[in-house]
């Protein structure tokens, strides 16, 4: 039987809703809401992976928020789901989470909502200042013995063998690799990022208000945050820039995020403040580590390329001419 | 850059017409014991492949009698009961399952995927039968089957973003899910599961999904 503490879940055999994301992807997950008798909200969550053999994914999810939830305990409730057991299940993997009620920001609007600079303000504000919250949480010194390495090297690498990239950004990128060393270096503590921070994996709670984050697999912890901070801005700059032709979604996603220089980002860097122990990168190089790092993930991680990795590739482009903040 | 995208084109995994979630409802995984009927279709054919699920389309009842592996397997029928195999008539539709019964044995599983007579964007697919949940029950229950569950479907068979219990909470979860974008049809639906039940709500999905044992 499940529990949360002493708790028993749930009291009577469960009903469900299967939930997928509406395409056919093998290698997504799908979601179990699991229903006790009485009462209306769900009582758990279970993803299970639609191939068995990307269960790993699922474990790597629940070791992190086990981390998590060990490194500031109760605290965490207030930013993600409980993990309350990875098993087996008819020789599937499981895991099994807390239920966060409330909307998730997955289908916010192109138009009506990231169009509207008001809106965006008021979230990006909102994000950074729960992001840091979070990351204070999880501040610990950096032992003797622990690496710096970001490991961003790799990634760069993989991103010049996967394409075809010119001497201009080739420089660009060895620039940008030796930076990230750098700052890396004079880091004194580390945080556990979410690797994977955008709007699609928030949840506004119903009750608090406050946003949650889920989807943990990317999670690590790393003396940088950059990949966080501005990933963000750029999804959200992507969603709001829809167009199937991809280098040009990037070149009006860029468009978009220059527009965003005005006064969106450094509010929203304002409301992130500036990290005394940990990396946070300059506006350019930091969204060209994050650019870099999502174009090579689906082929480190799993194999294969993801249809959005061009747009990345394509926006690390763009990003060569963004002005250096004074 | 144009060698970029034609590089990472070929580098992407091929994404399928259907997602196969019916999977989650059946109580084993070895896919060498399920069996799925199905009109041909060669993109169906290639996405069973791609989990490992024999393409049992070509056999025949028969066939499958002869087959081992049959104690303890499941059969499925994703999309319906095909029209060029079995009539509309419910005295035919019914000894459709009763020999389905005799060759699942005492140990199997029935899996039915069928689409709502209301479901009107599904009118033009005539390669199955529709049916109701009320009807599949009666003539599932008439060939001798015991244990009869329905799950809500919705949008489509093919990729199902929604499968559910058809009681109270899963129903309401679902329809706010679906629906919250449009809070006009929502709160006319959550105002309809008061007043006429969610019983008959259900009774209008677009589509669902019903397992059977003996």
């Amino acid at each position: 039987m499940l529990s949360d503490g002493k708790k028993e879940l749930f009291s009577s055999p469960l009903h469900w809703t299967i939930l997928s994301n509406g395409d056919a992807d093998f290698h997504d997950n799908v979601i179990f809401f699991g229903f006790d008798k009485k009462k209306a909200a769900p009582v758990l969550v279970a993803k299970v992976p639609r191939l068995v053999e990307n269960g790993w994914m699922l474990k790597v999810e629940y070791e992190h928020l086990v981390e998590l939830w060990n490194c500031i305990g109760e605290d965490a409730a207030s930013y993600v789901p409980k993990p309350y057991a990875m098993t087996t299940l008819q020789e599937r993997p499981v895991l099994v989470l807390s239920f966060a009620s409330g909307e998730s920001l997955t289908r916010l609007s192109p138009k009506s909502f990231w169009r509207n600079s008001r809106q965006v303000s008021a979230l990006t504000r909102e994000a950074a200042r729960s992001l840091r919250n979070l990351n204070r949480l999880t501040e610990s010194p950096i032992e003797q013995d622990e690496t710096r390495d970001t490991r961003f090297l790799e990634k760069a690498e993989k991103f010049k063998h996967l394409f075809q990239i010119t001497g201009e950004e080739e420089r660009a990128l060895t620039a940008l690799a030796e930076t990230v060393a750098i700052r890396a270096a004079s880091a004194s503590h580390k945080v556990m990022i979410q690797g994977d921070f955008w709007h699609g994996n928030m949840i506004r709670d119903k009750k608090r208000r406050n946003l949650m984050f889920v989807d943990w697999q990317f999670a690590r912890w790393s003396v940088d945050v950059s990949m966080d901070v501005y990933f963000f801005l750029l999804a959200g700059a992507l969603s709001a820039t829809e167009n199937e032709v991809v280098k040009q979604h990037a070149k009006d996603a860029f468009g978009l995020l220059s527009e965003w220089r005005k006064d969106i980002i450094p509010e929203y860097l304002f409301a992130y403040g500036v990290p005394e122990n940990y990396v946070l990168l300059p506006q350019k190089y930091g969204m060209m580590m994050c650019c870099v790092e999502k174009a090579v993930r689906s082929m480190l991680e799993f194999g294969y390329s993801h249809p959005d990795d061009l747009v990345w590739r394509y926006l690390f482009a763009e990003l060569m001419s963004w002005q250096h903040e004074n | 850059m144009q060698l970029d995208q034609q590089r990472m084109r070929r580098l992407q995994p091929r994404v399928f017409k259907y997602s196969l979630d019916w999977r989650f409802l059946l109580p084993i995984s070895d896919p060498d014991k399920t069996f799925v009927f199905f009109e041909d279709d060669f993109d169906f054919s290639q996405t069973l492949e791609q989990v490992g699920i024999p393409f049992s389309n070509q056999l025949s009842l028969l066939d499958i009698e002869q087959k081992e592996k049959r104690s303890a397997a499941s059969f499925v029928f994703p999309f319906g009961l095909p029209v060029r195999w079995v009539g509309k008539e419910q005295a035919d539709q019914i000894e459709f399952f009763r020999s389905m019964r005799k060759l699942m044995g005492d140990t199997g599983n029935l899996l039915v995927g069928f689409n709502n007579p209301w479901n009107y964007r599904s009118r033009s697919l005539t390669k199955y039968h529709f049916s109701t949940s009320r009807r599949m029950n009666s003539q599932l229950q008439e060939a001798g089957f015991n244990v009869i569950k329905v799950f809500g479907v919705f949008p489509t068979l093919s990729i199902p973003e929604y499968i559910f219990d058809l009681n109270a909470q899963p129903v309401y979860f679902t329809l706010q899910h679906r629906f919250k974008r449009k809070p006009f049809l929502l709160n006319l639906l959550q105002l309809l599961s008061h007043t006429i039940g969610v019983a008959l709500i259900s009774d209008f999905l677009p589509c669902y999904f019903v397992v059977a044992f003996v």
